[in-house]
């Protein structure tokens, strides 16, 4: 135990020393998540839709739905089309619409066809049936409105809208914002961690540390409780400037989403230095990363999975990412508490419980005992 | 009794044997000097000495007790080939750090400190870091980690190596004054005039000891003016002997045929 101290108070001694690493894993997560939050902030697209030969009023319905409108030529407008210079081009062939897209961004695509259809809808309900009276020789007026209803296409009203979960104008980005801060959580520290570990080996210093009195899982507790502690403040910075400086909505509680956070940068970086066993350079741990990590944020549940085949379903199980990404879903977005996470966080301290034990197996290769 | 004693030792990389059942006993208070060529397995065999790796077989007993035990270790220091300390910290925090695992801290330490780096002849700037220390300095820095808790067993890889001669004397009089004091002393080398100042020398080529004396002993038998003529002649003699082993046993099932 008292060897444990003593490495731990190694790492954080070597974390004071080197204050550029510090500032990366602090402001490298809490910079990407503020561009993203810009990113996905930022007011929808209108696209840029030409028109030829439609009615005014079917081009202020288009303006309506969200579309900037211009007046032009059909070969001047397609040829605008083919240079990406504007997103779609309406007009009538008969009695139907005919529209080109440009079509290379399905969003922008998707932005001309829902002011299109739109504007259907409101051109159709803006018809007026207008039957004025018919004045009958011998000077009687017949209104045939004082007998028959005329029918109307009113647009229907706006129906009420209630939220279990979340509020009003939340965005898009706000479902994915509780992934993203563990996935950069954990994403950071296994990087930091690998590093470390693969220093201490092709430094010599695991060898020679070897030849000391030290215990396999002094060594292994050691570099958890450094790094731990470390984690902790970053794991607190990064999901406090989250909720309280980039704004994302969190209904839950703050204390329960730093457990999920801290959890998952443990289960890092006890996989950081597992994985690191089996890289002999810096650069191998980068490449691991790209093998063990990026599809397991691939299928953290980040992106719906529930339409994906079986096999990759069960294989987003098996990764701990999907399991924080998970409960920080469930407690920020949907308020849950401790006890409708509790699953989750075992199941992640399962993880870290077997690589824990995995880093004090795999330190046998350099001493049995 | 011996202080140290390693039985049939045999080292494997994959295919490659490495070391090929050596057999090795060290007195107490003695200097041993492991000399041989790159590649002939010296870190191999000492890194099985110090605990720090696992033979394929073979035994390391070190005061009489079966190796590797943490008891044992507490009473060894091993000094690797590569400086093995940690660069982004400064001398004084590499000794703690050490230090603190062989329960040494506070005023203890700190004298502990100042000894070894008296013994290895090295004066420390208290705000440099390791990694802005010169190759000689890091190296009699990691021989001041080595001998800081006192040991009575040292395992030192190859400790002079990219130190200028006046350095290298001065370290290898230390040696000589912690022999005196009783401290049992693995060396590896192969620079000839540190092997002349061994008590002891195992001449090893190819993962096998070619010859085991002291360094006049050594010369005597083999007629030889200086180490290096020496180690050539035992080099020479094996390669002989391996080659008529080899003839004998290829002759062996043949030889009737060719009596006929
Ligand atoms: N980890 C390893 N994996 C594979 N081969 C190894 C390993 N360590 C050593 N070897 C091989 O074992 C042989 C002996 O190496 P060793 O390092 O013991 O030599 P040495 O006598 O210490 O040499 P030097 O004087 O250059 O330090 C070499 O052929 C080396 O390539
Ligand atoms: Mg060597």
């Amino acid at each position: 135990m008292r060897n444990a101290l003593a490495v731990t108070l190694r790492i954080l001694r070597q974390f004071r020393h080197d204050p550029r690493t510090l500032f990366m894993m602090i402001v490298a997560p809490v910079l990407a998540l503020f561009l993203l939050n810009v990113i996905f902030g930022s007011p929808d697209y209108e696209p840029l839709v030409l028109t030829a030969d439609l009615p005014s009023d079917f081009t202020e319905a288009l303006q309506d739905a969200g579309a900037r409108t211009e007046v032009a030529e059909k070969t001047d407008a397609l040829q605008r089309l083919a240079d990406v210079e504007a997103d779609g081009f309406v007009t009538r062939e008969g009695d139907a619409l005919r529209v080109w897209v440009e079509g290379s961004d399905p969003s922008k695509t998707g932005a001309v066809l829902r002011a299109v259809n739109t504007a259907q809808i409101e051109a159709l309900a803006s018809v007026e049936l207008d039957i004025e009276p018919i004045t009958l020789p011998g000077g009687i007026t017949l209104d045939i409105t004082d007998f028959i209803d005329l029918p109307s296409f009113e647009a229907p009203p706006q129906p009420e809208v209630t939220w279990v979960h979340g509020e009003e104008g939340m965005e898009t980005f706000d479902f994915y914002g509780p992934v993203f801060i563990g996935v950069f959580v954990f994403f950071f520290v296994f990087i930091t961690s690998g590093i470390s570990f693969v220093r201490e080996r092709t430094g010599g210093t695991l060898e020679r540390l070897m030849a000391t009195p030290i215990r396999r899982w002094e060594l292994v507790l050691g570099y958890v409780q450094g790094f731990g502690l470390f984690t902790l403040v970053q794991s607190a910075i990064v999901v406090a400037a989250s909720i309280y400086w980039v704004g994302f909505p969190n209904f839950g509680s703050f204390g329960l989403v730093l457990v999920i956070a801290l959890s998952m940068a443990l289960v890092s970086l006890t996989l950081g230095i597992l994985v690191s066993e089996f890289a002999n350079t810096e650069l191998q741990v980068i490449q691991l990363l790209q093998i063990i990590v990026v599809p397991q944020i691939l299928l953290s549940g980040m992106f719906d999975l529930s339409q994906t085949p079986q096999w990759m379903q069960l294989l987003s199980r098996a990764f701990p990412i999907t399991y924080g990404a998970e409960a920080m879903r469930a407690v920020m977005l949907r308020g849950a508490d401790f006890a409708s996470v509790a699953v989750d966080l075992a199941v992640l301290w399962g993880f870290l419980a077997v690589f824990f034990i995995g880093n004090i197996l795999a330190l046998r290769k350099y001493r049995r005992i | 009794m011996p202080v140290l004693v390693a039985r049939d030792i045999v080292q494997r990389f994959g295919k490659q044997e490495v070391l090929h059942g050596v057999s090795l006993g060290v007195e107490k208070g003695e200097v041993l000097g492991l000399l041989g060529p790159s590649g002939a397995g010296k870190t191999t065999f000492v890194n099985i000495l110090a605990g720090v790796a696992e033979p394929v077989s073979g035994t390391v007993d070190a005061f009489g007790e079966r190796m590797p035990s943490l008891e044992l270790m507490r009473r060894m220091g091993y000094m690797a080939q590569s400086d093995a300390l940690y660069y982004d910290l400064t001398a004084a925090e590499n000794l703690q750090f050490f230090g603190a695992i062989y329960g040494l801290t506070g005023a203890a330490l700190k004298r502990a400190g100042e000894r070894a780096l008296d013994t290895a002849r090295l004066t420390v700037d208290p705000r440099k870091f390791v990694r802005d220390y010169s190759g000689g300095m890091r190296r009699r820095l990691s021989l001041a980690t080595a001998i800081l808790h006192e040991p009575e067993l040292l395992i030192l890889d190859e400790p002079t190596i990219g130190l200028d001669p006046l350095h290298r004397v001065d370290i290898w009089e230390s040696f000589s004054r912690m022999a005196e004091n009783g401290t049992t002393i693995v060396v590896t080398t192969h620079v000839m005039d540190e092997a002349e100042r061994c008590d002891r020398l195992a001449m090893i080529r190819d993962g096998v000891f070619i010859a085991i004396g002291s360094p006049r002993e050594l010369r005597e038998r083999a007629g030889a003016a200086t180490l290096e003529d020496a180690f050539l002649h035992f080099a020479r003699a094996e390669t002989a002997q391996a080659d008529r082993e080899q003839a004998t046993e290829h002759a062996a099932p043949e030889a009737g045929g060719r009596d006929a």
